[in-house]
Parts: C-alpha cells; structure tokens; sequence
C-alpha cells in the first residue's frame, strides 16, 4: 500500500505578465517532513508558498493535500488542510492579539459549522499564544508591538487555525535569537508530535539547518535541487545557489539550542 | 466574550430616541396628551396635535432607518476599501444615486407603480455605476498610496455627479426646481406611511444580510489574501457586501437625497468604542447613526421654526471640522 504524501505540488508554473514566476516546480512531502526553501530574491519561493496556500490561482498543475486536490475543495476546507504566513504581514488599527488570534476559526462561525463553545475555542487561542510566549501580549493592540512581538502573535495565528500543511514565508525575520531557537524547536515539536507537514523560505542558513529535514533550492522558478540537510552540508550546492563563499564550520545540526 | 448588555444598551438609546424626537418639535405637545396619543389616539384626527404627532413619527422612524443605514454602510465600506475616509458620500456613490434618482424624476417616473419603488431602482443604477467606475480606477491605480488616491477618486464622482446634476437643473422646468433642490441638500421632510414600509424593508434586509457578513468582512480588513487563507471567500463575499451598500444608499437616497457625514464619522465612533467586534461595531454604528440623524433632524426642525433647515445641510457643517479632524490623526501603519 502506497502511502499519500500530506503535500504534493505537480509540475506548477506561474506565468504573470511575460514573467515566468514559476516553471514546472513538483515537490512531495510526507507528514511531519519540514522543507525549507532556499535561493535569492526573486527564485520563487514566496510564490511556490503562495501557490500552495491558495492565494496564486492562475497556475497550471496541481497542487494536492493528503491527496485531494486544493483548488476543487471549497475555501474553508482548504483554510482546515492549509495554514499561511505572508511575508510582512499588514496590521490594522483597533485589533488586540487576541481577537487578531481568533481570525484563525472565523470561518466555522461564518459558514455555520458546528463549533466547540466560545469557552473552550478561547483556551485554545490562548494556549497558541503561549505556544510563542505570547500571553502578556493578548490584549495589546497589535499596532503597538514591535516586529519580533507581532511576528509571534502571527505564528499564534497559524498554529491556532489547526491545519496539516503549514507554509512559512521567512518566520525568522524579526525574531532574536531566543525565539529563533523556540520557534524552530516549536516546529519541530508539532512536525513529530501532530505530524504537521512544514514548507518554510527562508535566507537564515543557521535557522535552517537548525529545523529542517529537507532542503530545497530554487532558482530562476525552477526547482535546482532537493536534498536532506546533512547531505548538503560540507558540499559546494549552496556556494552555487548563491554565489558567495560559504565556509562550514563543525559538524552538522543546529546552530543554536 | 459576547455580552448582551452593550446591545441592549443600544436599543435602549434608540428608544429613548424615539421617545425624545417624536415629542419634540416646533409645535410642542404636553405629556399628557402625548400619552393620550400613544393610547388612543392613533385613529384619532380631531385634533391637530394627534395628526402632527402622527405625521412626526414617520419622520422620526425615516431618519432612524436612513441614519443607521447610513452609517453602517460607512463602516463596511471602511473596512472592504481598508480606508479609514471611505462613506457613500465621500466616494461619490450617493451623488450617483442622486443624480440618477433626479433623472428619473424630471423624465416623469414615479415614486411607485404597482409597488415597486422605481425612482430607487434608478438609484440603484447610479449607485452601482458609481461604485463600479470607483472599483475600476482603484484596480487602475496600482501602488498609489490608496488611503488618499481613493477619496480623490470620490472627488472626481462628486465633480462629475454634481455637474450632470447642474446640467439636468439648468435645463429642467422651475415648477420641479423644488424637489430637485431637496435632493442636492438632503431632505427627510415628506415621507409618507406607505413610503416608510418600502424605506424599512429596503434597508433593514440588506442591513441584516450585512450584519451576517460581519465575521468575513472582519477577516477581508486585513486584505483579500489573508482572508482566502483563512477560509473566506474574498471576492463574492465582497462583491455580495457592496451590492447590499449599494442596496441601502439607493433606497436612502431616493429618499432623501445626499445627507453626508453620517456615514463617515459614526463608523469612527463605532469602532473606537468597540476594537475589533466587528458585530458589535456596526449595529453600534447602526444605532448612533439613526441616532444622531434623528437629533439632527430634530434640530433642524426647531432651530429655526417655523422655518427648516434641511437635515443635509445641518450633518455637513458638523462633518466637515469631523472629517479634518479624523484626517489629522490618520496613522500610517502601513508594514
């Protein structure tokens, strides 16, 4: 019996304007597997990211979670399956943490579904949050964090929207090193514990070498290579992804914990 | 987190409202007989203070239902345009309404035949024409800073509105000269019963299918992006809000005419006094929108009796110092 790999990203290419975004770009991804995706400005990543968490619609091939395919299924069947942090994310006026928190499961208010009690789905916003050391921010204004607080507040939001697969556009930004480090063993917590399938960008090197199983390199928007972290490191691939000189130090594994 | 008292606060305020604008007037009525009124006196003509009270109420459930109406259109419209200066006044939708709704008017077309409420369904083309060249200059002006680009769009509507509107004036017959000039100020004079079911239900449903909406739209002030994420969907849940906003300024306008302001500084109000309950915020707005309308129509009433004011007029000199001040303390949060 052939398993279902939690995500599965077939041979997509984005074309905006004369722009090649993305060509042929398949990817598959197995439950709790963390894919970290490598390369410069403009390779694509936070558009693979995009694709994945619905928001490019005007791609051709197909993207499928746990085997169903994303773009047949209704938005909030999705939004259970696919969790998404945008790079930069907008703040508004006049939200707390909190209730910026709760965004994650309006949709089941919204589309009438069968809800847990107010109580209960409180406790669960409240715990995300402290997932992130985040309580003492819930009642904040979230105009009136700085980046490192709202980013935590953001990761709340993901974790509490329960999905399998969810897509990180640059987490790291913004967070200091204490949090760098709790957030990639949060990751790696809920990838084994809740066999959560993780796709992240990132242009941390240490960060993602401390949390992931897999790197991925893209370049120009196309996939360049796909290989376990350990068998990167020491080798001359990321050297030709970014045209720099990377010099490796000690063995590999996190570089911070 | 939902408590009930805030609600019911609100409707407690609009029943006092009520109570207040309905006994007061130009022509005063004692409590005694007001009472009177409310007891037996609804079938009552023999004395004119009953058919005064009669005729004061449509007047005063007109500028309930037009006022709340109002600003909650305003409150959605802030938060689906993400533009802490959007109102159907500012953007020029009313102007679109009226100016269409004064069409129809001049070219004969009455109020309603066999009860449907033609004149509206013209405003109703205007407004959705408004709010369609609104939408397009907006997908045109990729990179503008939107919080200024989109009023300035609004000026342009009202600019080109206010002149159709001049042109149909200039060449219109004197005799019809009045009704149009109620429409340009903004008027709640002469509604009558019949009239006010069709004002009721054409701005009360929208209201409540709005009022549904309230957690999407929630979602959509943080941009069309994170709320698909999230589960919504964006562009019909957007599309189905702004044609209820057109549903409401069409029915009010055909009414009235523009009354500005209501629209824009209550939904400050609103969301001040209530961060980030979206429901609560709007059927605040609701009711200190109809609210305040109902004070200004009261004022404008009495404050120069027997003679009046039009209700427009009067919002206008206090919302233009409202809309400078809120301009001033805009924050450019914008990272």
């Amino acid at each position: 019996m052939t398993t279902v790999a939690s995500l599965c990203v077939e041979k997509v290419s984005i074309v905006k304007g004369k722009k090649a975004l993305l060509t042929a770009v398949s990817l598959e991804a197995q439950a709790g597997e963390i894919l970290c995706l490598l390369g410069n400005n403009g390779s694509g990543k936070s558009t693979l990211l995009r694709a994945c968490a619905g928001i490019e619609d005007t791609f051709t091939g197909r993207i499928l979670v746990e085997g169903a395919d994303l773009f047949t299924m209704p938005l909030s069947a999705r939004a259970d399956r696919i969790a998404w942090l945008p790079q930069g994310g907008e703040r508004v006026e006049n939200y707390s943490a909190l209730q910026y928190v709760a965004l994650a499961n309006e949709r089941h208010r919204f589309y009438g579904k069968r809800s847990p009690s107010e109580a209960s789905q409180k406790d669960q916003l409240l715990s995300c949050l402290e997932i992130f050391e985040a309580t003492s921010l819930k009642d904040r204004e979230i105009t009136s964090l700085s980046g490192g607080e709202w980013m935590r507040v953001q990761l709340a939001r993901v974790w509490a929207q329960g999905a399998r697969v969810i897509c990180l556009d640059e987490p790291n930004v913004e967070l200091d090193l204490r949090f760098l480090t709790l957030l990639s063993s949060r990751i790696r917590e809920m990838a084994r514990e809740a066999g959560v399938t993780f796709l992240i960008s990132t242009h941390d090197l240490g960060f993602a070498f401390s949390v992931a199983n897999r790197l991925c390199a893209l370049e120009g928007g196309t996939l360049k290579w796909d290989k376990t972290a350990a068998t990167v490191f020491g080798t001359t691939h990321l050297q030709e992804l970014y045209g720099v000189q990377v010099n490796w130090l000690g063995t590999p594994g996190p570089l911070y914990s | 987190m939902t408590k009930a008292w805030p609600a019911l606060a609100y409707l407690f305020i609009g029943l006092l409202t009520l109570l207040t604008c309905w006994s007061a007037g130009a022509v005063s009525v004692s409590a005694p007989l007001f009472f009177d009124f409310l007891w037996n006196g609804w079938h009552d003509a023999s004395t004119s203070e009953f058919v005064i009270l009669r005729l004061r109420l449509v007047r005063v459930l007109t500028s309930l239902l037009i006022g709340g109406g109002l600003a909650v259109c305003g409150s959605v419209l802030q938060r689906l345009l993400r533009n802490p200066l959007a109102d159907p006044f500012v953007l020029g939708i009313s102007a679109g309404g009226t100016t269409a709704a004064v069409f129809a008017t001049v070219l004969g077309v009455p109020f309603l035949a066999y009860g449907i409420p033609l004149r509206s369904l013209a405003a109703l083309g205007g407004c959705c024409f408004a709010l369609f060249l609104l939408f397009l200059a907006k997908s045109r002006m990729q990179g503008a800073n939107e919080t200024y680009a989109i009023p300035v769009v609004g000026l342009i509507l009202n600019a080109f509105f206010g002149a159709l509107l001049m042109l149909i004036v200039a060449v219109v017959e004197k005799g019809e000269l009045s009704s149009v000039h109620r429409w340009m100020m903004g008027s709640i004079q002469g509604v009558e019963v019949h009239e006010l079911a069709v004002l009721a239900l054409a701005t009360l449903l929208p209201t409540a299918v709005l009022f549904r909406y309230s957690t999407a739209v929630n979602a959509l002030a943080f941009g069309s992006e994170l709320a698909i994420s999230l589960g919504f969907d964006a562009k019909a849940i957007r599309k189905k809000a702004l044609i209820c906003v057109s549903m409401i300024i069409a029915t009010v306008v055909s009414f009235c005419g523009s009354v500005g302001f209501i629209g824009l500084i209550v939904p400050h109000i609103a969301r001040n006094l209530h961060q980030g309950n979206v429901r609560l915020e709007w059927f605040a707005s609701f009711w200190i929108g109809a609210s305040a309308l109902a004070f200004a129509d009261l004022f404008s009433r009495t404050l120069l009796a027997p003679a009046e004011l039009p209700v427009g007029v009067f919002t206008a000199i206090l919302g233009a110092p409202a809309l400078a001040y809120i301009l001033l303390r805009i924050k450019g949060v914008r990272t």
